[in-house]
């Protein structure tokens, strides 16, 4: 058997999840959530850290996954500065990894990892006693857990969050396709997409629009969305900032353009989810041999 | 409000030609001749037209309406009401007001023919400015105190063969005296595969006095006074307000700063069981993203575990809509005035082919 595998938007919608009357910090008892970007030092992405607050008491919850550099557990002492404790969350596949790792460090954080039937704790202790009787109640498997956390484009390795980044991307673009828009510029479709991309450091942000824009001109130009979508690059100078600009075909005309349209982007975002290296795209519904 | 429905009042009947002051019911003594409507909108503004004064999107908005159907709306000085009077070579004319005062819902009046009212509201309710109001099955049985006694119900209830291995259904059209005993007992808690269409029967307004009443807003009087079928409008109206005032209140999510970084999520869902657990789950997700023919809604589904997908949905009008879909419930999660009108359409499907009684407010769990 595989042993359950989390991401870091995951664990982190387990930790919204749980501000909730029966979760780990009930709102009833004055339990209130917040969270921010965490940009370590050690690597270039944005990490989602929380905090949950009550009356007295800080407690910040940071998810992991095996894609974060080994680096960064040095500076977890740092962020303990000023909460009560600090809890880490990750999958059950990574929770031994992360235990060896954590070892030498000189705070002793909680450490909880998801399975398939809900969060246990695997390492540490909690300050205080009440959450981990309320950890062992909660019942919230990962299976059926609201995704409500906005997506972080900087945790793009992971394919899973790759695909939902651009289905969100063609959301955006359906949209203004509906209704009779042609073209528009690329980085406020990414920012009405991705609620969390303005919020990201300039040199995440540059790192993540980077990637984002490569696995999109792979698709323009040899996926499944080549003959519909174009992506472009417009400098007014040589030495100015290139501004990139998509454009598309006028507004559907019947039912089966858009639903040719819908099928070539289910196709893109099948082929962002397997990352298989297809560098040219045949669809026999739409070209015959 | 009360003195922009009385004036109102004073409006119609002047349309009408009765006079307010005039104190004995016409509908017998001195019968009108006329049926009364009143057909409950959304007040689905374009982009372009909420950008500018209500009065000019109000002016706007008419043009728009007189030129889809052929008529010519006047607005009056207060840029809140509009009429129009048609003068047909045969039959009564036919008188339209409507009532653009709420911020939320458009109401119609017409007088005149109830065969022609029908006609009108149907090309009326065409109008992607004006989609239908949703009352609900449940809406319709809140409203039961109306009538003194049914005379007909239509049920509409019929799972879609697509999504179920064993489709259940119960569609029917009850008339006659032995309807409301029926309807007693149909609508008893036990039975859940009843998704209430239409009521009409005797109302307690004098003899004669018939009214019937739709899931989808529209209220048809015949032989009643304007100020006694303005009483049923007003029940509806006060539903309908509680109804889209508090999905009004539930938007999108909203990420509120809170100083040095932090952020708060701030995140209402609209959500509801379904009864019974969809079978072919890819057939739903197909029927509700690919701009079928009820739903007019596209996008695309994304799955997210083994056991959950979620949908990304828009329409032409410029409204989206984000769900997320397991085969017992679904969430739903609004961006905006523009997106109700897709949860009303949304909601209507599932009530008729999925789960009957379906109410997105009644089954919301917070």
């Amino acid at each position: 058997m595989f042993e359950f595998a989390a991401n870091e938007q995951l664990l982190a919608d387990w930790v919204l999840d749980q501000n909730h009357h029966n979760g780990l910090f009930p709102p009833a008892k004055g339990w209130t959530l917040r969270f921010k970007l965490f940009e370590p030092k050690s690597e270039l992405r944005p990490l989602f850290l929380f905090e949950a607050l009550s009356e007295g008491e800080r407690v910040r919850l940071l998810p992991l996954s095996p894609l974060v550099s080994p680096k960064l557990y040095r500076e977890l002492p740092a962020l303990c500065d000023g909460a009560d404790q600090l809890v880490l969350l990750c999958g059950q596949a990574y929770s031994e990894e992360l235990s060896a790792k954590t070892e030498g460090l000189p705070i002793r954080p909680v450490q909880l990892a998801l399975s398939e039937s809900g969060m246990k704790l695997v390492g540490g202790e909690f300050k205080n006693s009440r959450l981990e009787f309320r950890l062992m109640k909660t019942e919230s498997k990962p299976q059926l857990l609201p995704h409500r956390m906005p997506l972080n484009p900087g945790l793009h390795e992971d394919e899973a969050i790759l695909a939902r980044c651009f289905h969100a991307l063609f959301h955006q673009l359906n949209r203004l396709w509906l209704a009779g828009t042609t073209q528009a510029k690329l980085d406020p479709l990414w920012d009405l997409a991705l609620p969390l991309f303005p919020l990201m450091g300039k040199a995440q942000r540059k790192e993540a629009a980077g990637r984002l824009d490569e696995h999109l001109s792979l698709l323009t130009q040899a996926g499944p969305l080549k003959g519909w979508l174009d992506l472009k690059w417009h400098q007014k100078k040589p030495q100015s900032q290139p501004v990139r600009q998509l454009s598309w075909s006028g507004p559907p005309e019947n039912r089966a353009v858009l639903l040719a349209v819908l099928r070539r982007q289910d196709q893109a975002l099948h082929l962002l989810r397997t990352q298989s290296q297809q560098t040219s795209y045949y669809d026999p519904e739409t070209d015959a041999l | 409000m009360p003195e922009a429905r009385a004036s109102l009042v004073r409006r119609i009947q002047r349309l009408a030609g009765i006079d307010p002051l005039a104190d004995f019911d016409e509908s017998f003594f001195a019968p009108t001749g006329n049926d009364q409507g009143a057909q409950f909108c959304l007040k689905n503004l374009s982009p372009e037209l909420l950008e500018l004064d209500p009065a000019d999107a109000h002016h706007f908005l008419c043009a728009e309406l007189g030129a889809a159907l052929g008529l010519e709306l006047t607005l009056d000085e207060s840029g809140l009401f509009a009429e129009v009077k048609t003068e047909p070579q045969k039959g009564s004319p036919l008188q339209l007001v409507l009532d653009l005062s709420d911020p939320l819902l458009v109401v119609a009046h017409y007088l005149g023919d109830a065969r022609a009212i029908t006609r009108l509201n149907a090309q009326l309710t065409a109008q992607p400015a004006l989609p239908p109001a949703r009352l609900g099955g449940q809406g319709l049985r809140d409203l039961r105190g109306l009538w003194t006694r049914l005379f007909e119900a239509h049920l509409n209830f019929e799972q879609s063969p697509k999504l179920f291995n064993y489709p259940q259904g119960l569609k029917a059209q009850l008339k006659g005296a032995t309807a409301s005993q029926l309807f007693g007992k149909l609508l008893g808690p036990e039975n859940r595969w009843v998704e209430l269409e239409l009521l009409s029967g005797e109302t307690d307004q004098g003899s004669g006095a018939w009214l019937s009443v739709n899931e989808s807003a529209y209220l048809l009087g015949r032989g009643m006074k304007t100020g006694q079928f303005l009483e049923p409008v007003q029940a509806a109206a006060e539903r309908l307000q509680r109804r889209y005032q508090s999905l009004e209140a539930l938007y999108c999510a909203k990420l509120e700063p809170q100083g040095s970084g932090w952020f708060q999520l701030d995140d209402p869902w609209v959500s509801a069981r379904l009864d019974q657990p969809i079978e072919r789950i890819d057939q739903f997700l197909r029927l509700l993203g690919q701009e079928t023919k009820s739903l007019e809604l596209a996008g695309q589904s994304e799955r997210l575990t083994p056991e959950l997908w979620s949908l990304l949905l828009c329409d032409a009008r410029g409204g989206q809509l984000k769900l997320e879909v397991s085969r017992q419930k679904l969430r739903a999660q609004l961006e905006g005035r523009a997106s109700i009108a897709l949860l009303d359409r949304l909601e209507r499907f599932l009530a008729a082919q999925v789960c009957a009684g379906l109410s997105f407010l009644e089954a919301q769990d917070v």
